[in-house]
């Protein structure tokens, strides 16, 4: 026999997990397709300075057969227009992996020949892009893009780190743009 | 005047070549060995539960085309204090020889997007590094690192477990060589 105020207490505890509970659910890929346009700041792990500077960014994610999608997105150094604005496009597509809310390239790159190991996760509202690489003196770096969906647009996080240091993080806002 | 000048230069030239012979890489043979020792490893909850104590023993040996490393830990964690409980874990890698002077793959290297492990090593001055990288079947990703350091009487191990870019737990050994 459960009593009244221990029943309250269970509703009331239930309620309270329930938002965590939907949060916890995987969005589907298609929810993150879209155009999505904004800016950034960078900033160096380097204390003898502030390290830091400001980054535009375009970020297309579109869907691709065979249920996988391609990324592309686009970082912009610098003023857009000036002569000395470094621009920066990479494009790359995933197909399903092993698990629903795993995708991989076409084809693993091997690191031991100095080519890229990718993939993308998604979890809960975020999808997350990793590459890693192995260097010619055989330190890897990991770069790591979460890019979580909110109301407006998308939330962006880039991590960089050499052998497990990190060394460069980005974080930005961008809006959701009709092409 | 010229033979101050010319004893200076000598000296600074002396100054310099000490660090830069330092520098280079040892040849792979130069970590031939067993070596055994025991360690302390912390991980990320080590504030709550405590460091853990570790056996450990390495074997680094020439293969046909390159290296194997063979170890085995032994974890005494929980249990009696007096009588704790005892893990014992082994690995053994073979490394081949790459286009790129000081770093090996391993020979049984798969993608590790599929459930496999990516291996490799490198050599840097007096350290061998091998890398063990895995990904689970959510996504995440698990570098961890045996960083294996010559010293007078044998190694000092570091190593450390990175886990979707955080630092999970890191143990720092010190060995001794047991036979060539």
């Amino acid at each position: 026999m459960i009593g009244r105020p221990t029943r309250a207490l269970v509703i009331a505890l239930a309620l309270s997990w329930a938002p965590v509970l939907a949060q916890a659910e995987d969005r589907p890929i298609s929810d993150f397709f879209g155009h999505y346009v904004g800016s950034a700041m960078a900033k160096t792990e380097d204390s003898r300075s502030l390290g830091f500077e400001m980054r535009d960014l375009d970020v297309i994610i579109e869907g691709a057969e065979p249920g996988g999608f391609v990324l592309s997105w686009t970082t912009i150094r610098g003023r857009d227009g000036d002569k000395d604005a470094k621009r920066k496009t990479r494009t790359m597509f995933f197909k399903p992996g092993v698990a629903p809310n795993i995708f991989g390239p076409e084809t693993q790159g091997d690191p031991a020949k100095g080519e890229e190991v990718a993939w993308s996760r998604i979890d809960g509202d975020t999808l997350y892009t990793y590459l890693m690489a192995v260097n010619e003196r055989g330190d890897y770096e990991m770069q790591m893009y979460s890019r979580q969906v909110t109301k407006d647009g998308m939330a962006l996080d880039f991590e960089r780190f050499h052998d497990g240091e990190r060394t460069r993080k980005v974080s930005g806002k961008l809006k959701r743009v009709e092409d | 005047m010229m033979r101050i000048k010319t004893v200076l230069a000598g000296l600074a030239f002396m100054a310099l070549s000490v660090p830069m012979a330092q520098a280079q890489d040892l040849p792979l043979k130069a970590f031939f060995g067993h070596y055994q020792g025991n360690g302390i490893a912390e991980s990320s909850d080590s504030l709550y539960f405590g460091v853990t104590m570790r056996d450990m023993d390495v074997v680094i040996e020439p293969s046909a085309q390159g290296f194997f490393v063979t170890w085995t830990t032994v974890i005494r964690q929980g249990g009696d204090p007096n009588n704790p409980d005892i893990r014992r874990k082994g690995t053994e890698i073979e490394f081949l020889p790459t286009q790129k002077p000081s770093v090996f793959k391993s020979s049984t290297a798969r993608d590790p997007l599929d459930g496999g492990q990516l291996a490799w090593a490198r050599i840097s001055e007096r350290t061998l590094v091998v890398y063990l990288m895995t990904i689970d079947e959510t996504g995440i990703y698990s570098v961890q690192s045996y960083a294996r350091t010559l010293t007078g009487e044998g190694m000092d191990l570091v190593f450390r477990r990175i886990t979707d870019g955080q630092s999970t737990r890191e143990v720092r050994a010190r060995m001794v060589k047991v036979a060539n």
